[in-house]
């Protein structure tokens, strides 16, 4: 019955010695965690330091580090307000990404109005409005409904006092970035997320689940590597 | 990402986001499905069939039927596998089996199967699970914290001499599997390979056993618990419970990642003395400035010193080092003995003979009276001189390029510490720190669900 679950209160005490006996018992080679941090450098749009990494620790990448730039100058188009090339851009690299893509391209067209209004460009927002979007929203009742909420945004005269205010705020802008980033590096075979975050999670997750059952150097600080 | 499983039918739609990295990797990294075609004493072989759980080192599984904890009425097989129920008298007792030891919950997930051989003489057959304690003449199910599948009316029975309707009937010929999955607390069973819906979600706490009840004269039974392939796709049950388990890990709250992991970063790249990618690095996130400028000065210097080391210049790293670390030669001496072996071992390539053994006498012996390591690495070293061609001596491996590579990965580790900086980088360490933290969650049996994790899964890198 040793290997009932749930059934021992008492915690087992793992030492510091013995903890760091099965650590040094690790084996984690010097070029899986270089290319963790490439990893991490490539997703995260660092493109030069990218080049110089792999320069410098002779680590390979299969991704073309000058589509990292593309990338950056895509995110810092929208970011800064300025939707049509980001657009433009994207259709260079690869004009199937928003063709595939139609919400993709909706929350982009949308993005687009929401500058229009920001600008105080009603004529211009509400002819885009008719002209590009409403016949997307034909097409689909989530569009249209997004549609209509943004379009409310004209009926205040101070937008910033309308409920849907949020539309205009930076993180709307991040957003929109943020699903066209994903999108461009779904289309590159690579994943969207970097591997390091999610190794800090793997370790949060597994030392509360070992808490249940015992004591043993944990590591709290997760910059430092200090422990408890 | 929702793709429509085959268990669509007892669990609905299931998500199996393919994060393409973990799937992939996890055909490519673990152990083969057991196909052992000899079906005798082959319990040391026993891996759950599947090829998605880890670290099964650390758990023992059932690999048969108990001899001992068996009804009287049934006889086992000489590979324990078998069991026919043989008493003749009218008033048919039932007779339970158990295999050899229990379930261990953290192995996430349990499957085994049974193959009908006979159903006897009415085929009064049940298969399931239960604890230590059940009677060996009852059938499983029928007892409390025991839930059996039985074979003449298709019923399930949940601690109860009375079944509810489950599934269909089975008989001679059938194979009739049980799944226990300990992370989500369910059983379910299948017959021939189709699973039959959910059983009961109610096992927590509970050590279970494998196990089969008999009732009728020639009712024979043959248990399957991983000897062959099973008729049911169990590794597919098991991938779709590691995404699941992989979807709550990336669903765990951490703060600051953003920032944690730049620090993570620079930090590891400033370790390794990559100085120009530290530069562009700290400049892009804005981490830059005069703590980082002593850094890197403190990184060209380690990075001058390794070159020289790896070109052989023995000399002139000890004069770099006097130079810029006062003290460290004499607070680290297995550094500086290693240099001067290293020393002896190049002049050996390139010195007359005669200067290298009086190298040898005036700056190394003496280190032989220091302990006995340093003793048998001098020995090593010096009888390098007793061959005329030192290249093809039983010894030559010590020439090797290899072994500079070795001392500039000491000296820097040494070089750190003096520094007061961390010998392994913190991201290195952090790495470490979950694999080990996730081998003691099944070791101490903390959660089932580590069972599908494997640290690699999360580092490695699909370069497609």
């Amino acid at each position: 019955m040793s290997n009932s679950y749930s059934s021992n209160p008492s915690k087992k005490i793992i030492s510091p010695s013995d903890w760091d006996e099965k650590l040094a018992e690790v084996n984690i080679s010097k070029s899986d965690l270089n290319k963790l941090v490439m990893n991490y450098l490539v997703i995260e749009g660092y493109q030069e330091a990218a080049a110089k990494f792999q320069e410098e620790s002779n680590t390979q990448t299969t991704v073309d580090l000058a589509s990292i730039a593309d990338r950056m100058a895509i995110r810092s188009a929208i970011q800064s307000g300025d939707v049509e090339k980001g657009i433009e851009i994207v259709n260079d690299l690869n004009p199937e990404i928003l063709d595939t893509n139609p919400q993709l391209y909706f929350h982009l067209q949308q993005q687009k109005l929401i500058e229009l209004i920001r600008k105080g460009m009603t004529a211009e927002a509400l002819k885009f409005a008719q002209d590009e979007l409403a016949p997307q929203g034909e097409e689909n009742n989530k569009f249209l409904e997004e549609l209509e909420k943004t379009i409310s945004l004209l009926v205040f005269e101070d937008t910033a006092k309308s409920p849907l205010s949020s539309l205009l705020d930076h993180s709307q802008r991040q957003k929109t970035a943020g699903e066209l980033n994903s999108a461009i590096l779904l289309s590159q075979s690579q994943d969207k997320d970097p591997k390091l975050p999610t190794i800090l999670k793997l370790l949060k997750w597994a030392q509360t689940q070992l808490d249940t059952k015992c004591f043993y150097p944990k590591i709290t600080n997760t910059v430092t590597g200090e422990y408890e | 990402m929702y793709l429509q499983s085959s268990f669509s039918n007892n669990r609905g739609v299931i998500d199996t986001s393919s994060s393409s990295s973990s799937s992939s990797s996890s055909s490519n990294s673990s152990p083969t499905r057991v196909n052992n075609s000899n079906s005798n004493n082959n319990s040391n072989n026993i891996t759950n069939n599947s090829s998605t759980l880890y670290r099964q080192n650390l758990y023992e599984l059932p690999t048969n039927w108990s001899s001992k904890e068996k009804c009287s009425h049934l006889e086992l097989s000489s590979n324990s596998l078998r069991v026919t129920y043989k008493n003749n008298k009218t008033d048919n007792e039932a007779g339970l089996i158990r295999a050899n030891c229990c379930i261990p919950p953290s192995c996430g997930i349990y499957y085994f199967e049974i193959t009908v051989i006979s159903k006897g003489r009415d085929g009064y057959i049940g298969i399931g699970v239960c604890t230590s304690t059940m009677l060996l003449s009852r059938l499983p199910g029928w007892e409390r914290n025991s839930f059996g599948y039985h074979g003449d009316d298709g019923n399930l029975f949940k601690g109860s001499g009375s079944g509810v309707s489950y599934g269909p009937t089975y008989t001679t010929g059938d194979v009739v599997g049980c799944c226990i999955n300990f992370v989500q607390g369910t059983i379910f069973f299948t017959k021939n390979g189709v699973p039959l819906g959910e059983a009961t979600k109610d096992i927590k706490g509970l050590s279970l056993y494998p196990c089969a009840g008999l009732r009728t004269p020639g009712e024979s039974l043959e248990a399957n618990f991983g000897q062959r392939p099973f008729s049911f796709d169990v590794d597919q049950l098991f991938k779709e419970e590691k995404q699941r388990v992989i979807k709550t890990i990336k669903n765990t709250k951490t703060v600051e990642d953003d920032s944690i992991s730049t620090q993570l970063v620079l930090s590891y790249l400033i370790h390794h003395g990559y100085s120009e990618t530290v530069k562009l690095f700290a400049k892009a996130t804005g981490t830059d400035g005069d703590s980082l400028n002593s850094q890197l000065d403190d990184i060209k210097n380690r990075q001058r010193i390794s070159e020289l080391l790896s070109k052989g210049h023995i000399d002139e790293v000890m004069k770099e080092l006097d130079q810029i670390y006062p003290k460290f030669l004499t607070q680290n001496r297995h550094i500086q003995f290693k240099l001067l072996c290293q020393k002896f071992i190049e002049m050996i390539k390139t010195s007359p003979i005669e200067e290298t053994m009086s190298f040898g006498q005036n700056y190394l012996s003496n280190f032989s009276f220091e302990s006995k390591e340093y003793e048998s690495n001098l020995n090593e070293i010096f009888s390098l001189i007793a061959y005329s061609d030192p290249y093809t001596s039983p010894v030559s491996f010590l020439l090797e390029k290899s072994n500079r590579d070795q001392i500039i990965n000491d000296l820097n580790c040494a070089l750190l510490v003096f520094c007061h900086k961390p010998a392994t980088p913190v991201l290195e360490k952090i790495v470490k720190q979950a694999k080990v933290t996730i081998d003691q969650v099944v070791y101490q049996n903390a959660s089932p669900a580590a069972a599908f994790i494997n640290v690699k899964d999360f580092i490695d890198v699909d370069d497609n």
